[in-house]
């Protein structure tokens, strides 16, 4: 283990001493590429925040009337198979003035 | 004021206004730090041009976020390091090189290494470097990371903490980690070596 660690440290000190290669530089292309892009952002968070809205939305939609139509199973009497009637107390659940009496 | 005579505060206070003449100065202030970071941490297949394009929209569209509490460098510093671990993180292919793949140097590098328990000379450090790299490239994002600032770019734990936000006991049992790691893959490559 003590040889390993120390070929691991030889290698790793040797590579540190490599010279580096240029870095890239900051021309102004890529200058302007990211002016535009930054300049692009303000609208594409709008944009994203947005469709983060509808998808909460939809999701909690959808989750209230999953939720409307366990209870309305669960209040339609076992003996009662008839999915109309299933139905009509969901429907009476999310507004009672539209059920069948 | 700083050294490269910049009015950084002042310069956020234009840039924050939208004046893309103080968001050049700004560019062109960090861009030896960007650069060097993103060429420090690259994924492989990543074009290094467009990382650091990465990194410079993340700083302006997330200057909002800076309250000036850390200075604005080591602030960008962690920006541009989790860029590039965002981007390492996405790498699904991760090759561990096994001898028959190294080049004439970095075979020449373990042939040393081999036969003379001492240090590696001068004129092998790019071969040294080569090998470091490959073994680099089968590690996670955040092992890699850490070996390069520990011990490519010589910066201390304090330092790393700095930059990636990580507590002292974490980068130290990263460190660990990684290193246990390229030396169970170094152990296999001197196995295969004849000095």
């Amino acid at each position: 283990m003590k040889n390993a660690n120390h070929d691991l440290d030889r290698i790793l000190r040797s590579a540190a001493r490599a010279p580096g290669q240029p870095l890239v530089g900051l021309d102004i292309g890529l200058q302007n590429r990211v002016l535009a892009e930054w300049r692009r952002s303000p609208r594409a968070a709008a944009v994203a925040s947005l469709v983060g809205w509808w998808w909460r939305g939809a999701l909690g939609a959808c989750s209230v009337a999953a939720v409307i139509i366990a209870m309305a199973v669960l209040n339609t009497p076992a003996e009662i198979q008839d999915p109309y009637a299933t139905a009509d107390e969901t429907l009476s659940l999310l507004a009672p003035s539209l059920a069948v009496n | 004021m700083d050294e490269s005579g910049l009015d950084v505060v002042a310069c956020l206070v234009r840039v924050r206004a939208g004046e893309e003449d103080a968001a050049r100065a700004l560019m062109t202030h960090l861009h030896p730090l960007v650069a060097k970071i993103v060429r420090g941490h690259l994924p492989r297949r990543t074009d290094e041009e467009d990382l650091v394009q990465a990194v410079y929209v993340k700083v302006f569209t997330k200057l909002d976020q800076f309250r000036g509490e850390v200075p604005l460098e080591h602030w960008v510093s962690r920006v541009a390091v989790n860029t590039c671990l965002n981007e390492l993180a996405r790498e699904k292919h991760r090759p561990e090189w096994r001898y028959a793949d190294l080049g004439e140097e970095e075979v020449e590098v373990l042939q040393n290494m081999a036969a003379d328990p001492k240090d590696l000379g001068a004129e092998q450090a790019v071969g040294a470097r080569e090998l470091v790299e490959k073994m680099l490239a089968s590690l996670g994002a955040e092992d890699r990371l850490v070996i390069t600032l520990l011990h490519l770019e010589g910066r201390t734990v304090e330092e790393i903490q700095t930059r990636t936000g990580w507590s002292k006991a974490l980068v130290k049992v990263r460190a660990f980690r990684a290193r246990a790691k390229m030396k169970k893959h170094l152990s296999v490559l001197l196995k295969e070596t004849v000095p």
